[in-house]
């Protein structure tokens, strides 16, 4: 069964390709999606999907880095180019690059279906193409996915205090027999992702609490496995969501902000996280912390710096790189700011307290 | 904001709006929305020249989405490798469209002709002098 990995930073466009892969290639696995191309990049070696839908204008590294970077990796995946922009340019590129197709928004039926349908034909066998992924025959009948169901799960979820019953919506993904569980199971992991997303609890954060990720739902051999680990995970997802609504947006940015290392330390990852975008996380986070995201990072990385001088030795440089901070000048500027010392001097008190040289 | 700047966001709205419409279910709407992305890209873009299929067909995208506007293609047309100046068929059209009086669908026919000669304006119509299919 093939795999694709949709790139797009608008909700909408996600939704359009998922529409238009459900009608036109119903046994396609939606393995994942991303909204940013560094993300993309991550989900493409973590999923390992079979093709990969890229917008362009899309957060940080752009599609056409994002599309580079997946091409060049060790596995076969097709890469097309989904964009609103028709430039000779982009097209030029994407074609040194190597994608499989060019789209232009808003796609028809008909050009999705011949760029994608050519990108299918072309990683699968000839004889299981006509076979698999496409439009299914007349007497082909697949049952469809329990769409009240989940409607009814998300508008529980939505007026909360525990009146969303996953037991229920597991055994409505279970309705169509074993053969399409794990296939309706990957459709309803990114329905509920889009939904918590839109409820203010950030994808990653569901996973987190233990939601079975895409490449697992597809890997599992076990329906009952799976069904056990689904319910799980949707049971701890909604208590994530509870506790994100009780504890506020400062709570969630906090937390976002512990669980990544500092290295990786940058507004665009954080907001990711908490599923906001940038620009609207940087507003935000001055009301809320009284402070610039940057500032706030800084006095972070000033104080895992101290930690660090007050364990090992390390070269300015080398405590640099481990924080995650590019200009080595600019950190010894931040960090006499706030300690009164550079690093050195600092590392060198601190030798000097303790009766060793530094 | 600049013209281009206008331009560029009017089409990323449009094209929006068409994937709205068909993520809603409208084939009318997205068919409708398409043709207007379609033909104002098409309207925005620097280039100075273009097939005269495509002109062709960024007119028919124009009669879909201007109700006053009506056109009828008489015949098939080896349109693919003559190129002409962009919009000029267009202009053309929307000007014969105008004049006072002028009543019914602009009429585009293929008719044998000299190569290169992109279209010649007639009480019928637009009278495009390019080689039939």
């Amino acid at each position: 069964m093939a795999s694709v990995l949709i790139v797009d930073d608008e909700e909408l466009s996600r939704i359009a390709v998922r529409k238009l892969l459900s009608r036109l290639f119903p046994s396609v696995l939606v393995a994942g999606e991303a909204a940013t191309g560094r993300a993309a990049v991550e989900l493409a070696l973590s999923l390992r999907p079979d093709v990969v839908l890229m917008d362009i204008r899309i957060p940080g590294m752009n599609g056409m880095e994002a599309a580079q970077a997946i091409l060049s990796g060790p596995r076969r995946v097709k890469v097309i180019v989904l964009s609103a922009y028709d430039s000779f340019a982009f097209a030029q590129r994407a074609i040194n690059i190597g994608v499989s197709g060019y789209l232009l928004k808003p796609v028809s039926e008909a050009d999705f279906e011949a760029v994608f349908g050519g990108a299918l034909a072309e990683i699968e066998e000839p004889s299981a193409a006509a076979e698999r992924g496409r439009r299914p025959s007349a007497g082909a009948k697949r049952p469809p996915y329990p769409l009240e169901a989940e409607a009814e799960f998300f508008r529980a979820i939505a007026r909360g205090e525990g009146e969303a019953d996953p037991r229920a919506m597991v055994e409505a993904l279970r309705s169509g027999g074993p053969e399409h569980f794990a296939e309706r199971c990957l459709e309803f992991l990114s329905s509920f992702k889009r939904e918590l997303r839109a409820l203010g609890l950030s994808p990653e954060a569901a996973e987190a609490s233990g939601f079975p990720s895409a490449s697992e739902i597809a890997s599992c051999p076990d329906p009952s496995s799976l069904e056990a680990s689904l319910a799980r995970g949707v049971v701890l997802a909604l208590q994530a969501l509870e506790e994100a609504r009780c504890a506020g947006p400062r709570a969630a940015i906090e937390r976002a902000i512990a669980s990544l290392p500092l290295g990786e330390l940058g507004l665009e990852r954080v907001a990711e996280r908490v599923g906001m975008n940038p620009q609207r996380l940087s507003r935000l986070f001055k009301e809320l912390f009284g402070l610039r995201f940057v500032e706030y990072t800084s006095g972070l990385r000033v104080e895992a710096a101290k930690t660090i001088l007050s364990e090992e030795e390390l070269t300015v440089r080398e405590l640099c790189r481990r924080l995650g901070w590019t200009d080595s000048a600019h950190f010894t500027k931040v960090f006499k700011s706030r300690t009164g010392l550079a690093p050195k001097a600092y590392a060198r008190r601190l030798g000097s307290v303790r009766g060793r040289p530094r | 904001m600049t013209v281009e700047s206008v331009d560029e966001l009017m089409i990323v709205a449009i094209s929006r709006a068409a994937q709205l419409a068909y993520v809603e279910e409208a084939p009318g709407v997205f068919a409708y929305l398409s043709a207007a992305d379609r033909f104002f890209r098409y309207h925005a873009s620097k280039d100075r020249t273009a097939t005269l299929g495509e002109e062709l067909e960024r007119l028919t995208d124009l009669a879909a989405i201007d109700a006053s506007f009506s056109l009828r293609l008489e015949a098939p047309l080896d349109s693919g490798s003559l190129f002409i100046r962009r919009l000029s068929l267009i202009e053309a059209a929307l000007e014969l469209a105008s004049r006072p009086g002028a009543e019914g669908p602009v009429l585009v026919e293929a008719a044998e002709g000299e190569a290169g000669a992109a279209c010649a304006l007639s009480r019928a119509g637009i009278r495009l002098l390019v080689p039939r299919a």
